[in-house]
């Protein structure tokens, strides 16, 4: 119980001391107010009406965002799962074969150095623009480095000992993975899937900003574009906060695993 | 480690540079032929690409990847300077460790797309065609701030207990067990946030160049041969973002191990 209280107090800190930058950022900096939103103006945007403007009511800035939300939401979870998925089959292929990790490895490294937002005209040629495959490659590409680094490392760490009992009983190497090597993974794999959640929300954001045009990422430009720095502020605002949620929700359940099965939490 | 099937590094790496440039003239000459009557192809094969390089000279692009490489590096300093900074605040009063934590997180969260949206607005581009553009240095900043963050956190956790214990007992005090040990054992996780921050900074300075107001830069030039349909040049273009992004880690890499000479002591080799 302490832990939870001591966790949420650091929580509010850290709001309080992200508010004061962000306030700081708008007002310190002598940006135009007509452009540069703070926090007090985002909240009352969204949840406050103004007098002044009867058409323009938070309600219904509120009805126009969240379905956007929403989209990106499911475009995230799209890229997150493939791109998880793809991370540990490749972690397991390359942790078997060596010469699959010397094929593949490359291949990963070169994707992940190549400016995702100049090859994504061709991942659209390849698979169909505004399709749900290519908010699927381009998501998972921007999840899967960090993923299977950290998937590797925790495959790589199996104990010695362990791997040899395995062999003495005459287990083969599937035996060893299973038994050994996956459930000590098991730190890593959670620190893969919590650095993948802002990943795969950025992969998100950029399919649907060079794709789908739909959801968050396909209505920045448009609100830039016509001067309505409310929604832009807000926008970044409430996907900034989901995010940092779902990292927390998938923080929260690592440690109640990873303390169930007595490991502490992986590197990162 | 597994002595039986232990393929040497530079066999490895020719095997996977082979199988790269297999699959990509493999997709370009079955999956991604030219319509009859005409030459566009998203996917060149790799010699025409490698033609075009020669051909072009690498001066032709020296002068719009300097561009970008100014951002980068600039933003580069910036985000990891900052962020070591911010981590080293953890040393004078270790109880905060968390929070700065949650704001690196915070920082990670920020959906960068859109974030590029407003710096476009509120930082503007590059003044003059050449000048680096601020929206680019900004994203190269802000991209490699979180795992310098955690990179240093978790090297400033790495001093040896015993270390400490041995400068405490000599009667030095908190400062002197800084210098002696925990800086030092900073070191290797710090140079290896470093190395891995090179790569991201180039790609945050390209995304920044996405958003416009540039007129010479690798992002810019690239929205512009998309526009021309020259996919050759364009994938030219992908071949040296690769290698510039593969050059700078390999420069930091080797600094680090200038620094940190005892970090690849294992292998004597």
């Amino acid at each position: 119980m302490r832990s939870i209280g001591r966790s949420s107090l650091n929580a509010l800190i850290t709001l309080a001391v992200v508010l004061l930058l962000w306030q700081a950022v708008v007002s310190l900096t002598g940006i135009s107010p007509y452009v540069a939103k703070g926090p007090v103006e985002v909240w009352n945007f969204l949840f406050v009406d103004n007098p002044d403007r009867p058409n323009s009511t938070a309600a219904s800035h509120r009805e126009l965002l969240a379905p956007l939300v929403l989209q990106t939401l499911q475009d995230s979870l799209i890229g997150f799962a493939v791109g998880m998925v793809v991370a540990i089959v490749l972690a397991v292929l390359f942790t078997l074969s060596k010469a699959v990790e010397a094929g593949v490895m490359p291949l990963a490294l070169l994707l992940r150095s190549i400016p995702l937002v100049s090859i994504a005209p061709v991942i659209i040629l390849i698979t169909g623009r505004g399709t749900p495959a290519s908010v699927a490659v381009i998501g998972s590409i921007v999840v899967l480095f960090p993923a299977l680094a950290s998937v590797m490392f925790g495959l790589s760490r199996a104990s010695r000992e362990s791997l040899d009992l395995v062999r003495v009983y005459g287990g083969g190497t599937l035996t060893a993975l299973t038994k050994v090597s996956l459930p000590g993974a098991l730190p890593s794999l959670f620190a893969a899937a919590r650095v993948s959640v802002p990943g795969a929300v950025t992969g998100a954001l950029l399919a649907e900003w060079l794709s789908t045009g739909a959801g968050i990422g396909g209505s920045i430009l448009k609100f830039s574009a016509s001067a309505q720095f409310d929604y832009l502020w807000s926008s970044v605002a409430l996907i900034t906060l989901i995010t940092l949620v779902l990292y927390n929700v998938v923080q929260l359940i690592e440690n109640l695993v990873l303390a169930r099965r007595g490991m502490t939490a992986g590197l990162r | 480690m597994r002595s039986t099937r232990r393929i040497p590094g530079w066999v490895a790496g020719v095997i996977g540079a082979v199988v790269i440039l297999a699959a990509w003239w493999l997709l370009s000459v079955t999956a991604f032929t030219p319509a009859p009557g005409t030459t566009f192809t998203p996917v060149p094969s790799p010699f025409a690409v490698i033609g075009q390089l020669v051909a072009d000279g690498p001066l032709a692009y020296w002068g719009v990847f300097q561009v970008t490489i100014t951002e980068a590096l600039i933003g580069y300093a910036w985000g990891n300077g900052i962020a070591l900074l911010l981590a080293a605040t953890v040393l004078l009063a270790p109880r905060i460790e968390s929070v700065v934590v949650q704001v690196a997180v915070v920082s990670y969260c920020l959906p960068i797309v859109a974030v590029g949206g407003i710096a476009i607005v509120v930082l503007g581009g590059a003044k003059e065609a050449g000048d680096p553009s601020k929206t680019a240095i900004f994203l190269a900043a802000l991209v490699v701030f979180f795992t310098t963050v955690v990179g240093a956190l978790l090297g400033f956790r790495s001093a040896d207990r015993a270390s400490l214990d041995v400068v405490h007992v000599f009667g030095g005090g908190r400062v002197m067990q800084l210098r002696k040990v925990r800086l030092i054992a900073a070191l290797p996780a710090i140079l290896n946030a470093l190395q891995v921050a090179v790569p991201t900074a180039f790609l945050g300075a390209v995304l920044g160049e996405y958003m416009g107001a540039t007129d010479r830069s690798v992002g810019i030039t690239l929205i512009r041969l998309q526009g021309q349909l020259d996919s050759t040049r364009v994938w030219a273009i992908f071949l040296l973002c690769a290698v510039v992004a593969l050059i700078g880690y390999g420069i930091v890499g080797l600094l680090a191990r200038l620094v940190t000479p005892w970090v690849s002591g294992k292998a004597a080799a």
